[in-house]
């Protein structure tokens, strides 16, 4: 028997009928509301400052290699091969190239970034992985969709090659890190829309699958209640794991950043 | 956020609530998850209610829920937990039968499949509706739909003693 488009459309228009809220929802909702409204104000002016100096031209840093990036520098494996060469924009393709717009700051992670992502280092070769998306901003243009990418010859997820990290951010073979990246819909040197890494400050080394800590006695950011925007990243996500610094970022809700060639 | 907008923004939970709320059922296939979806989403639009009510709210929320919905299973692949959270009863209730075996095939797609499935067959969004609202391009919003329908139809053909096509 062959279930039909109809016969798919009925079992979900039964599931559709299936609850309702009650009536404290209401309410619960508006207690929700006024709960995030108190949350810190939104302060726009850091990034914008940090437009202003870099001007219209987006100054990439020392050892970037642009012409690999428009040519697709991913290695991405199995089906996603395919349009690697062509298509630098589609998923699972990951060109980064670190733009300046800094990435010291929380309010910076939460204004300025589309998703935050786990990168390795290969052990081989000067460039890492895209292993793990552990958060991304809720209306971002772009989401990095781990289920369309397959498995590599390893049998980890391999999304993409970061061809790009701050050349002061020198990788260690096998090495873990946080990055925090932006889909760049307008690229201000012409290049095709794509990822891009925030600047200074955007990439932190990680061990056993948190934020590297310099020193044991220094506090991480506390997940679930509001976060300083102005803290430095270094020092607010210590000891915290790619989600538990999505969380963190969720806690500002602020408005995103928009393109500084936009 | 004056007199008028909260009254225009309860006015739009009103309207939104039941659609939004079977949305995140549709998604989850449990009360509790779906009711925090739900209420995250309505919070969020909430927060921001000035600057969305004159746009299309509604179109607003329901891709915030999906995406939202999207973020929460990542983190729970990602998290093990270590103790188990008792939550409070959500504000819900089931007003029809539920086909638990359907929930239970839906449960076996992944979490972009699910997505998929959900918008075109619940939401009925065309592919680059589904592509819009997940993010992605529509090659891998049509790839997503394919496999989720694809694998629903594999599990639910045995059920239903016919041949899978």
């Amino acid at each position: 028997m062959t279930m039909s488009d109809d016969d798919l459309r009925a079992r979900f228009a039964a599931l559709n009928d299936s609850v309702t809220p009650l009536e404290r929802a209401a309410s619960q909702i508006d207690r929700a509301v006024v709960r995030r409204r108190r949350r810190p104000a939104v302060v726009g002016g850091t990034l914008a400052a940090a437009a202003a100096v870099t001007a219209v031209s987006v100054a990439l840093l020392p050892g970037l290699n642009l012409p690999s990036l428009s040519s697709g520098t991913a290695s991405v494996t199995g089906d996603t091969a395919s349009y690697a060469s062509s298509e630098p924009t589609m998923d699972g393709e990951v060109g980064f190239v670190p733009i300046e717009v800094a990435g010291r700051t929380v309010g910076e992670w939460a204004s300025a970034a589309d998703a935050v992502v786990v990168v390795s280092a290969h052990e081989s070769t000067p460039d890492a992985a895209v292993t793990e998306v552990p958060w991304h901003r809720v209306d971002a243009p772009r989401v990095l969709d781990l289920d369309s990418v397959p498995l590599d010859d390893d049998g980890a997820l391999a999304l993409g090659t970061v061809a790009g990290l701050p050349s002061e951010v020198p990788l260690s073979p096998g090495a873990d890190y946080l990055v925090a990246i932006r889909w760049d819909a307008v690229r201000c040197d012409g290049e095709a829309s794509g990822w891009v890494t925030l600047g200074d400050g955007a990439v932190l080394a990680m061990s056993d699958g948190a934020v590297r800590a310099e020193s044991s006695a220094e506090p991480g950011a506390l997940t679930g209640v509001p976060a300083d925007p102005d803290a430095e990243v270094e020092h607010a996500f210590a000891a915290l794991s790619g989600a538990q610094v999505g969380d963190v970022l969720d806690t500002l809700d602020l408005e995103r950043a928009a393109d500084l060639c936009g | 956020m004056g007199g008028a907008q909260d009254a225009q923004f309860a006015q739009f939970v009103d309207t939104e609530l039941t659609r939004l709320l079977n949305l995140a059922f549709a998604l989850t296939g449990d009360h509790h998850d779906a009711w925090d979806l739900t209420q995250e989403t309505f919070a969020r639009i909430g927060a921001r209610w000035d600057r969305l009510k004159d746009s299309n709210p509604g179109g607003y929320a329901h891709t915030v829920l999906v995406r939202l919905n999207v973020d929460r299973i990542r983190r729970m692949r990602r998290e093990a937990l270590g103790v188990i959270v008792e939550r409070p009863a959500p504000p819900v209730e089931s007003v029809a039968e539920v086909d638990e075996f359907f929930l239970s095939v839906l449960a076996t797609l992944s979490p972009s499949q699910r997505t998929a499935v959900v918008l075109r067959y619940l939401g009925d969004r065309d592919l680059q509706g589904i592509a819009d609202e997940m993010g992605c391009s529509l090659g891998t919003a049509k790839s997503h739909l394919s496999r989720g329908t694809a694998r629903i139809r594999e599990r639910l053909a045995p059920a239903a003693g016919g041949e899978v096509t």
